[in-house]
């Protein structure tokens, strides 16, 4: 268990992070967020006014007790952005910086293993100005895999590079990160990113913590409409609840004229403020025929306001008949476009099924 | 030809850069560390040899070391001689004119490693002393080597400050530049021809060296692509 | 490099060797325009089997600041005297010295120079109204004795102010001489003894400019053994007042004057 806690006036920080060992977490959050201070301070980079930063057992920090341990002694590895490579240095010595503590004799062997781990092994003689971006990339995480870290913090790893090498090179740390079974803590802006690498998810917005849990799970059900924001959700609408049912953990929730039910919402209080939110992909067409509608869950008339062809999929902006004065989005196969019939203007019925509304909290 | 002259002009040299390249090194990578309210004072007061005539820093340098001087005065109880008009003297004031040639190019050059860098040597878990000898002074070579030969052209071409705190004494504080000054005076143009000559040639040697051992370094980061 | 090599090297680079360890001969500080005549004199010197004086030479306001900062001198000749009694009222003077030469200014014109020598003065003055003077050489008055006395002859002569846009100033007596040959100055007013000198005195005509045109600048040398010098000093001091010296130093364009002390 990494425990952090952290406050700061400039750049604002109060926090108190919890993070599982031996897995990856991901620190999500927009830019300024505090997500990269948040990382320094746990490298010991940044110092803020008050910080309390365990590793396990060890304290790294403690500025009640006046406990700081220089980021020299903080067995950690850590890759920012732009990789901070040694310039004079060849790869193989660059990684070989981390094993100072070996004899000399040693160090060879244990960082040429490293680099192997990292899949840039025979690169090894070069200089950094003689290398790609990627390759750049795979060095940094050799040398910050090099010491055995018990944590590995990593800065935007991949923003410096292109989609397609970035997508390998998710495979090859998902593997990488499988065999370390160290803790490594990823501070990302690309949910993306975060859902293929991380087992867990911190959101950060102005230096707080927001939401912690697994990915899985926060990315399905936000609790709160910050976490709902910051996870890019569209379709947050203010509503209100008007029934609710205990045993069966279903509730009426009123939009517009419309009351819509809920499966799996917590009990709610009536009157109390309330947002609901369903995904894009999670709204259905219900199809002209109209078969088996009855299992499909809340049925909705809807007119096509606006209509965006992105590479995979539209996304199809909705006005609800009856609803609130919200708009819905929705994202349909292009495919489903033209056999649909869907245009702007079109008048169409759609399904959202009580299982996929998420209710949020202010 | 006075050979005594130009021996006595390099071993000045010598002696000046042996002083000055290590404290420039501390001095130029504390200021390019730091952050302190005044700073831009002491900056200031570094670059002041630049702007002062030399004339003026040698008679301001002779009565802070002259007889009348308490640093003077010390030096004399202790040694026996006196600290103006000596090699010492000469040795003393070159040190703190050639200060800004030496301080300048190596702060630059400290500042110019990244703090990216800087941290990854911490975070390779180099210490202080690590991260200076295989990081940081490699990386601020060139700054280091720049300044060993502006304080090493400019010693040998000083001449005002050697003249007041010096005072021309033959053997022990004749400079080169100083000898052919006086030859030109003496209406000794061969002599002083020959030794400017001489100057010329050794200064361009250092200068021409100096800079092929840089060209090396720099050419290991520029792309072979 | 082999360890006693690099040791060999250092210890030729070590400053504290020290050249004084035997007396190699006093030190002497001189006026700058004494520089020809002293050279003579002290290889005369030499030749009795003395230690050779060092001499260095410089401005005599500049010799006498740094004597005052403790510059390790044994006989200071000034070309002005008041620095002589400014130094003995500090108490770094064995006395107020003696007379050493009275010095003479003269006026030279270098032989490709469209001005004549020879006719002194007045054919300066005669020059200047048919506009043939372009630039005119003179050590700087405001420290050089040789440049007060030069002021005073110009003014003496009515020649001030029509010259002084004309006029470049020396540094020194040296450099003032070095423009009338190099400088394209068509004419200049130097120590006599610098136009007597071997580097000069094939290069151009002089002629002498009376005392008595200058007479508040009298260009009196005049020489101090200084505190702690040197017992050598005074034989050379003895010396340099020999009839044999005075007999070179008239040769050179000193004189002295019975009427002065």
């Amino acid at each position: 268990m990494i425990e952090v806690s952290l406050n700061h006036d400039a750049p604002p920080l109060d926090l108190d992070l919890k993070i599982k060992s031996n897995q990856t977490t991901a620190l999500v959050g927009p830019s300024g967020s505090g997500k990269t201070s948040i990382l320094r301070a746990i490298a010991g980079l940044l110092k803020t006014q008050r910080s309390c930063i365990k590793v396990d057992k060890t304290i790294w920090s403690d500025s009640d007790q006046g406990v700081w341990r220089a980021t020299a002694n903080r067995t950690l590895g850590y890759v920012c952005q732009n990789y901070a490579l040694f310039p004079h240095l060849t790869a193989l010595q660059n990684v070989e910086s981390a094993l100072l503590h070996l004899p000399e004799s040693e160090r060879r062997k244990q960082a040429m293993e490293s680099l192997e781990k990292a899949c840039i092994a025979g690169l090894e003689d070069r200089l950094p100005a003689n290398l790609s971006g990627g390759q750049r990339q795979r060095v940094a995480m050799a040398r910050a895999i090099a010491r055995r870290p018990s944590v590995l913090l990593l800065d935007e790893p991949f923003s410096a590079l292109d989609r397609s090498t970035a997508k390998r090179l998710y495979i090859e740390l998902n593997q990488l990160f499988l065999e370390l079974h160290t803790t490594v803590i990823l501070v990302t802006h690309d949910l993306d990113e975060a859902a293929q690498l991380a087992e867990h998810l911190c959101l950060i917005h102005h230096g707080r913590q927001v939401q912690y849990g697994t990915t899985n799970e926060m990315l399905r059900r936000p609790t709160s409409v910050e976490a709902a924001q910051l996870l890019d959700f569209k379709n947050i609408i203010r509503t209100s609840c008007t029934a609710s049912n205990r045993e069966t953990s279903n509730s009426q929730i009123q939009w517009g004229d419309l009351l819509l039910e809920v499966e799996n919402a917590p009990t709610l209080s009536p009157n109390s403020p309330l947002f609901w939110t369903v995904r894009p992909s999670d709204v259905t067409l219900v199809r002209a025929d109209g078969k088996n509608t009855s299992e499909l869950g809340n049925l909705l008339h809807a007119i096509v306001d606006e209509l965006v062809l992105l590479r995979e999929w539209a996304v199809v902006t909705l006005k609800v008949v009856n609803g609130g004065p919200e708009r819905l989005q929705m994202q349909l196969r292009p495919s489903a476009l033209s056999r649909h019939q869907v245009r702007i203007g079109a008048k169409i019925q759609i399904a959202i099924h009580p299982s996929v509304i998420i209710i949020l909290d202010e | 030809m006075d050979i005594t002259a130009i021996t006595l002009s390099v071993k000045l040299a010598f002696w000046t850069l042996l002083f000055l390249v290590p404290l420039s090194i501390g001095v130029g990578r504390w200021l390019a560390r730091t952050t302190f309210r005044g700073k831009l004072w002491i900056e200031a007061l570094i670059a002041l040899p630049l702007v002062l005539p030399p004339t003026v820093v040698g008679y301001y340098l002779l009565v802070s070391m002259g007889s009348h001087s308490p640093l003077g005065r010390f030096f004399e109880q202790l040694l026996g001689s006196t600290l103006a008009f000596s090699f010492e003297g000469l040795v003393a004031a070159s040190i703190l004119v050639n200060i800004p040639f030496a301080v300048l190019p190596v702060q630059r050059s400290f500042e110019s490693v990244s703090r990216d860098v800087r941290e990854a040597a911490q975070c390779c878990g180099m210490s202080t002393w690590q991260a200076l000898r295989r990081i940081e002074l490699p990386l601020a070579w060139p700054g280091i080597l720049s300044a060993t030969v502006l304080t090493f052209g400019h010693t040998l071409g000083e001449f005002g400050v050697v003249l007041m705190v010096g005072g021309n004494i033959p053997g022990e504080t004749r400079t080169v530049s100083i000898a052919i000054y006086d030859r030109i005076q003496a209406f000794d143009q061969t002599a002083a021809g020959q030794m400017a000559l001489m100057l010329l040639l050794l200064s361009l040697v250092t200068v021409g060296v100096s800079y092929v051992l840089a060209e090396k370094w720099l050419h290991r980061f520029r792309s072979q692509h | 490099m082999r360890n006693h090599h690099l040791l060999f090297f250092l210890l030729l680079l070590f400053p504290g060797a020290n050249l004084y360890a035997e007396h190699q001969g006093i030190m002497v500080a001189s006026a700058s325009n004494l520089r020809f005549v002293m050279d003579e004199i002290t290889a005369r010197y030499t030749r009795s089997g003395a230690p050779a004086p060092r001499v260095i030479y410089g401005s005599s306001g500049n010799l006498a600041v740094q004597i005052e900062h403790g510059a390790p001198f044994d006989l200071f000749i000034s070309a002005d005297q008041d620095y002589i009694y400014r130094l003995k009222e500090q108490q770094l003077t064995n006395g107020e010295g003696v007379l050493f030469a009275q010095g003479q200014l003269a006026l030279f014109t270098h032989h490709n120079s469209p001005l004549v020598a020879e006719e002194g003065l007045d054919g300066i003055d005669q020059a200047l109204n048919d506009g043939k003077v372009k630039k005119f050489a003179i050590p700087n008055p405001n420290h050089a004795p040789y440049g007060r006395a030069a002021k005073q002859a110009l003014e003496a002569a009515g020649l001030w102010q029509r010259i002084q846009p004309k006029l470049v100033l020396g540094e020194n007596a040296s450099q003032a001489a070095q423009f009338t040959f190099q400088g394209g100055a068509a004419a200049g007013l130097i120590p006599l003894t610098l136009v007597l000198s071997p580097g000069l005195n094939q290069l151009g005509q002089y002629q002498v400019i009376p005392v008595t045109q200058h007479i508040k600048e009298p260009l009196i040398h005049r020489m101090v053994i200084l505190k702690d010098a040197h017992p050598a000093t005074e034989q050379f001091v003895r010396y340099l007042q020999s009839d044999t010296i005075r007999d070179l130093l008239v040769g050179n364009g000193f004189i002295f004057n019975p009427q002065l002390p």
